[in-house]
């Protein structure tokens, strides 16, 4: 509710006064520091008037590597000579704005332009600033050829209706499950199962009620996923079907004593005690946007699997998380929710049956790439800071608001109705090479097409590189690969065997992969198989971003390690003051050409990645100490001008 | 699994519901155990609470801190023993306090020769604790004892604090652990020891079996002290530097020069005349946050911005002294840097010959002390150890460190110069590090005053029996004598609905045996008298007597005398309160007050007492109830049992009150001396069948404040009614009693609306049960003329402290004005302790107050009003309640004496009831 109140009054006034914040204290009935430290907390809230014109210019990975900081001077250039008394043109850097793809990105005035030359954004800001209205071009959402859609593009909701009917097949057999929900009788059947396995193992004939309770379609949907192994597609690739069941089995807490004050004070009725789906739409990872594409193009997808989430788990309320500057997918997904309340997709009373699952409107994230912190973004829902908390508990456990909560990811949502309906061993018989199932990957950097692409798991580097995005751009060797956006640091094109763990080397060999445990890897044969990535130490995601042969790696690392700096929630100390320590002797080394001290930031990494609250501390310092292992001639390169230029002077 | 490991929970269970959440697999009973390097621990999954005013939820769950903390505790070093002592001889002198499952005296391993130093490693923490509280500095063979927990803590905290959520952002508490998952995998992480919940099988490795957490730690601490060490703001009061102290760990040893500083220049805030803020020095721990929201609930202070940027920040951003802050100086005291510090001190003034009159004494203070602090500083590095500690230095640095405490202990009470008047917080670490070590020593120094020393000539009288007061007393040297005077044969008798026990005892009532007015009921004498020879020792080992008076607001149970000349400090209460945030010295108070509490409680009952009429019986009974007896404690609105519910338990009322209902209708409260839970416990006996379900409780008794209660379990209880017919004869008269009047009493309020049920409970919701002095008014005899308020004002310097408003009760009005309450909420949590009771019932402000509004918060009734300007002159605000003034006239308070129309009376809550439900 704050969060909501401050955005309605940032709209109204264009920045939140000291007045205003008072104001909204009393009414409220908030302490003003806790409004104050929200609002001085997310990036999309000001304390200060705005300048007539802002100009935000993407600094991360893919846009530094392709000129963002050129095009970031010559708009400041271009600022200086519009500002006037009247109307000052302000540009600063701004964390990624999920348009890797199209270098470099740009917000003016919060549009995002994206892969403009920059003559033609400095015409855009001249503009602006003479009070046009600009606009950018919509999003294309015409539906693709890809596998995740099994309605050619229609929103028809084929997997929730067949979920129906089979429901009302099944409590016409069953007439006293009718007074259950199906998340009730899936509770049942796991804890007859339970009981089974603790008797008998797994042996043994089922007894005839659990038969029946198997006949549940909720069982079937989870069955199916569970079956296609579907993956937390986030990153963290946890079982999805794992989680919707420790979600279902979970029970709702009593209301927090907190929260129940919060809404009295306001007069409001707290809201009862229930569980809740959430779907993670922040995608602010640099070299991320597969998301932008799914909620533009298939937000009825993302809206039928969060459907079939509530009835499978028994959450009665689903929110959809998006980033603020995803204005066109913010648009989407608001009218497919619209479009299925109509349709009564959702609701008090789903087709019919009386089951209830409500879509709530979408929550716009205030900003920060923390917020994608699953924990973060649930502090964002409840108008705190943004930041992570210690474990246990566990979101499926007590998540929003106390209660236990499924929450996942855009695509992981969007894969749901195609499993539902073409089975599950339909979509893991789409892996390559032993792995199971497809996958989104947004590719970005120094190749020809950087985009969105269904891919096999399984799928080679090399498929993914030269035959997806059309092999590197401007005919550059490839230098190195950031496999996991910034989180997993850089790979080079060859890894030593070395740099190899045995055991690792020894499977990549048993795959055929390798010849030799002591050749060394070329890293266009990985296959894109995050079991077997994960065995070997390194980290798979959806973002890759690639590096062409020109690339300074010393350089890539300092932009990443920066970004971590800037998106630190700054809640637990070796995140927050580790991130700064570390962009600080980086920048040394290559501003002044000081010896840049390994062991130091090899330690501080390791105690960061112990010590951090959440992923975002615990991965910040892997693009250094990747550059430290695979290109340490990067960092001798910039020590070797301090030499030089000692000489000289 | 013994019994008593199951009952608290039992009682705890409705807490939990509530409160715990997620944590359901938590809730169980019995124990969890787990591996702390290598030990296996035993533990159980929640903790008691001590602090009434402990709002810490999530700390009701045990984590691996304090599992860790329970293991090092047992263990104990033990100094300067003669060389002639053995092995045998020092478990003999512990396996008093305990069982000693270790006792090693060190010796030179070639002449064998005693180095002078022992081993000891008790069962349970709690026996170590009371070795320490009985045997430290105790004569022993010619020498004296230094008795020492051995290990300070392998777990070193800087974001934490006991009575604080915990958040786990400082990392300084990180432990390894490694968890078995239920295919058999093993899985090791770090995880903060302050957050993480016990767990049954864990593993937990701290950084002194770990160079895993060691190496992070000391990375942690170092980034720290990159950008947070700096040289002290000018014209500041420092207290101990945390950091500092984590820094030098011997496992860490954190050097300050690897990482460069990077920190900007942040800036200092002095606007507040209270508190100095130097925001370089903040590590941002959030405990001055915690302390400024979840502890006092003054919402100042928070967060602002992000990232490295982060930083505190007053309201919207404001200078403290601009902010809404009220300068209660909680985040001072809590903050564990100097980022937070001391710019002023109350000048506290507990009355008598000790205190600070005028300023030429606080300058002869300040100067002693200055002479001192030369002093203190060497003793203190050598306390601390690690930092004089050479890491060349031959001898094992376990071993030095004790070597240190032997070293510094043996000397410790003969070379201060007990000098009277107020002890700074250096002293007192020093000489009462079991008490005193882990408080904040800025807020000691901030409450200059609170502790004082004095001096006692011999037939002296310390505090008197029936007195209120607000302090309690530690003794350092000499003996005191204890006396009651509660006679056994005129034991306190409970009549009517309500016992009587308010009104507080004539402060220097008549000193004979037997002629004592049997207004209050005795509750915590300090130690266990003998019946006929009403009179104890007390003597230093006894460490602390008088807290329970200054915690729970009753009237002193005992009369204590100087025998011989003694010296004692004289504490106030808000650092008794502080003395029960901290482990070690709560745990002292507890054992103590346990103790106590329940030996005298039998003793002064009249359900017992009146059963007797002789000391031999009666101890013979006494000693047979004593070990079945177990006190419980209970929060407002927590059941203690409920209607429907097997019975378990009888349970005797000690402290507070409780609330009897029966489907929501309110039947009875009851208050100290007070009994409950019988009739579900006999009714399964002839006498009662029929009238009630056997087993069952009859009615659900839940906690309207906070309540100790007394109790003895089920099984306990029926074989003492067996053996004593007459005890058992006249708890089933009242349980018949107690049954008929209740099914009256639902009767009555199922027949007629607004009856004496709602009457009731709208007068217990009211808090009228708890009120000494209500000010009434008759409102068919009140004319409004407003005299009532004039006269008040016409005392109080032209402001009045009564408003002719308020609730009504009947055809009477309850002005807004002090009501003296029993149990005075009020009290709870003052942080200079300004508002208290002395001698008399009446709640006074002295004027050291600093005005920060918490009692007036506290008060339930608006009572307390903040005045924006000081009687005295001095600038600032001060808090102001009615003080019960005498008219010269008639000995009334003003507004009763000024009543043209006798509308205005002053009366307890009781008598009010009385007046209302006369026939």
């Amino acid at each position: 509710m704050i969060i909501q109140e401050l955005r309605k009054l940032q709209e109204a006034d264009g920045y939140l006064s000291q007045d205003r914040l008072g104001q909204l204290s009393e009414s409220l009935g908030e302490p003003l520091h806790r409004l104050h430290e929200v609002a001085s907390f997310f990036p999309h809230f000001r304390t200060a008037p705005p300048p007539k014109v802002e100009v935000l210019v993407c600094r991360d990975m893919a846009c530094h590597l392709r000129g963002a900081q050129e095009c970031r001077r010559s708009l400041e250039e271009a600022a200086a000579r519009l500002s006037t008394a009247e109307g000052q043109v302000e540009v600063h850097g701004v964390s990624c704005l999920g348009q890797c793809d199209r270098p470099v990105a740009v917000a003016i005035n919060d549009k995002v332009f994206a892969g403009k030359p920059v003559e033609e954004l400095k015409e855009m800001v001249r503009r602006a600033h003479s009070g046009e209205e600009i606009r950018p071009p919509r999003s294309d959402r015409s539906p693709l050829p890809w596998k995740i859609d099994p309605y050619g593009g229609k929103p028809e909701y084929g997997a929730l209706r067949r979920f129906v009917e089979e429901w009302n097949e099944y409590t016409a057999e069953n007439p006293e499950a009718k007074r259950k929900r199906p998340s009730e009788l899936l509770a049942e059947m796991f804890a007859i199962e339970g009981k089974l396995k603790a008797l008998q193992g797994a042996s043994g004939a089922a007894p005839q009620n659990l038969i029946a309770l198997r006949r549940n379609p909720a069982a079937r949907v989870l069955a199916e996923m569970a079956d296609g192994n579907l993956r937390g597609m986030g990153g963290a690739g946890f079982p999805a079907a794992e989680k919707w069941k420790s979600v279902c089995r979970a029970k709702t807490n009593d209301l927090d004593p907190e929260l129940v004050e919060r809404f009295r004070k306001r007069g409001i009725a707290p809201p009862p005690a229930m569980k809740y789906v959430v779907c993670n739409g922040d995608e602010s990872e640099p070299g991320t946007f597969k998301d932008r594409e799914i909620l533009v193009r298939y937000p009825h997808l993302v809206l039928e699997g969060m459907i079939l989430g509530g009835l499978i788990t028994g959450a009665l309320q689903g929110h959809v998380y998006i980033r603020h500057e995803y204005h066109d997918q913010i648009e989407a997904v608001s009218a497919a929710i619209d479009a299925a309340r109509k349709q009564g997709l959702c609701g008090k009373d789903i087709l019919g049956t009386g089951l209830s699952f409500e879509l709530e409107d979408v929550f716009v994230s205030p900003g920060g790439y923390i917020c994608g912190e699953q924990n973060a973004l649930l502090a964002a829902m409840e108008d705190r800071r943004a930041e992570p908390r210690n474990k246990p508990p566990s979101i499926s456990v007590e998540g929003l608001r106390g209660q236990p909560t499924l929450l996942n990811n855009v695509e992981t949502f969007a894969w749901v109705p195609a499993i539902a309906t073409h089975t599950g061993l339909w979509y893991a018989g789409q892996g390559l090479r032993g792995a199971t199932g497809l996958r989104f990957v947004s590719i970005s950097g120094d190749v020809a097409r950087p985009g969105v692409y269904e891919v096999p798991f399984g799928q080679s580097v090399r498929e993914l590189v030269f035959d997806s995005a059309g092999g590197m751009r401007d005919g550059q060797k490839l230098r190195a690969i950031a496999p996991s956006g910034p989180s997993g640091g850089f790979l080079p094109a060859e890894i030593r065997p070395q740099d190899l763990s045995r055991d690792f080397a020894e499977k990549l060999v048993r795959q055929g992969i390798l010849k030799s445990a002591d050749d060394p890897l070329d890293i266009l044969d990985l296959p894109l198989d995050i079991d077997l990535l994960r065995s070997g130490r390194l980290m798979l995601g959806a973002a890759f971003v690639v590096y062409g042969e020109r690339s300074d790696m010393l350089d890539q690392a300092l932009n990443c390690v920066e970004f971590y700096r800037h998106e630190s929630c700054g809640k637990c100390v070796p995140c927050r003051v580790g991130s700064d320590k570390l962009v600080h002797l980086l920048s040394r080394t290559l501003q002044r050409g000081d010896l840049l001290d390994t062991e130091l930031i090899t330690e501080l990494g390791s105690a960061m990645r112990d010590a951090s609250i959440c992923g975002l501390g615990q991965v910040a310092a892997n693009p250094i100490t990747s550059v430290i292992r695979y290109f340490r001639e990067d960092i001798d390169r910039h020590q070797a001008t301090e030499r030089t230029n000692g000489h000289a002077g | 699994m013994p019994a008593e490991e199951i009952e608290f929970y039992e009682v705890l269970g409705d807490m939990l519901v509530s409160l715990g959440r997620s944590y359901n697999e938590i809730k169980g009973k019995g124990k969890v155990t787990l591996k702390i390097d290598g030990h296996e621990v035993s533990v159980d999954p929640l903790k008691p609470k001590y602090d009434p005013n402990d709002k810490n939820i999530f700390g009701q769950l045990t984590t691996v801190y304090d599992a860790a903390q329970q293991l090092y505790g047992k263990r104990l070093s033990v100094g300067t023993l003669l060389d002639s002592v053995d092995d045998q001889q020092v478990k003999d002198l512990f396996s008093r306090f305990g069982t000693v499952t270790r006792s090693e005296v060190a010796r030179d391993p070639e002449t064998g020769q005693s180095k002078g130093f022992a081993c000891v490693e008790m069962s349970t923490e709690e026996e170590a604790q009371k070795a320490i509280v009985r045997l430290h500095r105790r004569e022993y063979g010619g020498g004296r004892l230094a008795v020492k927990k051995e290990v300070e803590t392998p777990i070193p905290i800087l974001c934490h604090q006991e009575h604080m959520k915990p958040i786990g952002v400082c990392r300084a508490c990180l432990v390894e652990v490694t968890t078995t998952t239920a295919d058999g995998r093993k899985k090791t992480e770090l995880a903060p020891a302050c957050y993480l919940p016990v767990a049954n099988n864990i593993e937990v490795n701290t950084l002194i079996t770990s160079d895993r957490v060691a190496k992070s730690v000391r990375t942690v601490v170092e980034l720290l002290l990159s950008d947070y060490q700096h040289e002290q703001a000018a014209g500041t009061e420092s207290g101990a530097n945390e950091l500092q102290r984590v820094a030098n760990h011997e496992r860490i040893q954190a050097r300050n020069n690897r990482f460069p500083r990077t920190a900007p220049e942040r800036g200092q805030d002095d606007s507040s005349p209270i508190i100095y803020v130097d925001r370089n020095a903040c590590i941002l721990c959030d405990r001055c946050v915690r302390a400024c929201n979840d502890i006092r609930e003054n919402h100042v202070i928070g967060r602002m911005g992000k990232g490295f940027e982060t930083r505190i920040a007053f309201d919207a951003d404001a200078q403290m002294g601009e902010s809404s802050c009220v300068a209660c100086g909680e985040c001072m005291i809590t903050c564990p840097t100097d980022a937070l510090t001391n710019r002023s001190v109350v000048k506290v003034s507990i009355g008598a010959d000790g205190a600070l009159q005028d300023d030429a004494e606080w300058k002869g203070f300040q100067s002693a002390r200055e002479e001192k602090k030369e002093e203190i500083n060497i003793r203190n590095t050598s306390i601390q150890g690690a930092s004089t500690s050479k890491p060349e230095d031959a001898v094992p640095l376990a071993n030095r460190a004790r070597l240190d405490d032997i070293r510094t202990s043996d000397v410790r009470m003969s070379n201060w110069n007990l000098r009277p008047g107020p002890v700074p917080g250096r002293e007192l670490r020093e000489l009462h590090p079991d008490l005193f070590s882990d408080m904040s020593e800025r807020f000691l120094d901030w409450n200059l005053g609170a502790v004082v020393r004095r001096h006692f000539k011999d037939g002296e009288v310390i505090c008197r029996e029936g007195d209120f007061g607000s302090t309690a007393f530690i003794i350092e040297r000499g003996t005191l004598e204890v006396r009651i005077r509660t006679p056994f044969q005129q034991p306190i008798r409970q009549s009517g609905l309500f016992g009587r026990f308010f009104g507080r005892g004539s402060a220097s009532g008549g000193e004979s045996r037997g002629s004592v007015s049997p207004q209050y009921i005795n509750i915590d004498a300090p130690v266990a008298l003998q019946y006929g020879n009403p009179v104890a020792q007390l003597t230093p080992r006894d460490r602390i007597f008088g807290e329970m008076t200054c915690m729970s607001q009753y009237p002193r149970s005992a009369t204590v005398i100087a025998k011989g000349d003694c010296t004692l400090l004289e504490v106030l209460r808000n650092v008794v309160y502080m003395l029960q945030r901290t482990r070690t010295s709560r745990d002292i108070l507890r054992n103590i007050y346990r103790e106590n509490a329940l030996k005298t409680h039998l003793r002064q009952v009249e359900l017992f007492t009146s059963l007797f009429d002789s000391e031999e019986t009666f101890k013979t009974f006494y000693d047979l109830v004593k070990p079945k007896v177990d006190l419980v404690r209970a929060y407002p609105k927590m059941q203690i049992i409920r209607e429907g519910q097997p019975a378990d338990s009888f349970y005797m009322i000690r402290t507070g009150f409780v609330k009897i209902s029966r489907n929501n209708q309110v039947l009875n409260y009851l208050g100290p001396g007070g009994y409950f839970g019988e009739i579900g416990l006999l009714s399964d006996l002839d006498e009662l069948r029929g009238d009630t379900p056997p087993g069952i409780c009859t009615a659900t008794c839940a906690a309207l404040d906070h309540v100790d209660v007394a109790r003895i379990k089920g099984e306990d209880f029926k074989a003492l009614v067996k053996g004593y017919p007459d005890l058992k004869q006249k708890l089933l008269e009242m349980a018949k009693k107690r049954l008929i009047e209740n099914d009256r009493l639902i009767a009555i309020s199922t027949a007629v609306n607004g009856s004496a049920s709602a009457e009731l409970e709208s007068f217990i919701d009211q808090g009228l049960y708890n009120a000494q002095s209500l000010l009434i008014l008759d409102l068919e005899k009140c004319t409004r003329c407003d005299e009532c308020a004039k006269a008040c004002a016409d005392v109080h310097g032209g402001v009045t402290r009564l408003v002719r408003e308020g609730l009504r009760f009947d055809k009477y009005l309850v002005a807004s004005s002090c009501r003296s309450c029993f149990d005075p909420v009020c009290m709870v949590g003052c942080p200079v302790g300004s508002i208290r009771r002395t001698g008399t019932s009446e709640i006074k402000i002295e004027d050291w107050c600093i005005g920060c509004g918490k009692c007036a918060d506290n008060c339930p009734y608006g009572n307390i009003n903040i005045q924006e300007q000081r009687a005295d002159g001095r600038s600032g605000r001060e808090a102001t309640t009615c003080d019960l003034c005498r008219s010269l006239a008639d000995g009334q308070p003003s507004c009763v004496y000024a009543c043209p129309h006798d509308a205005a009376h002053r009366m307890t809550g009781p008598q009010l009831w009385e007046m209302v439900n006369r026939p």
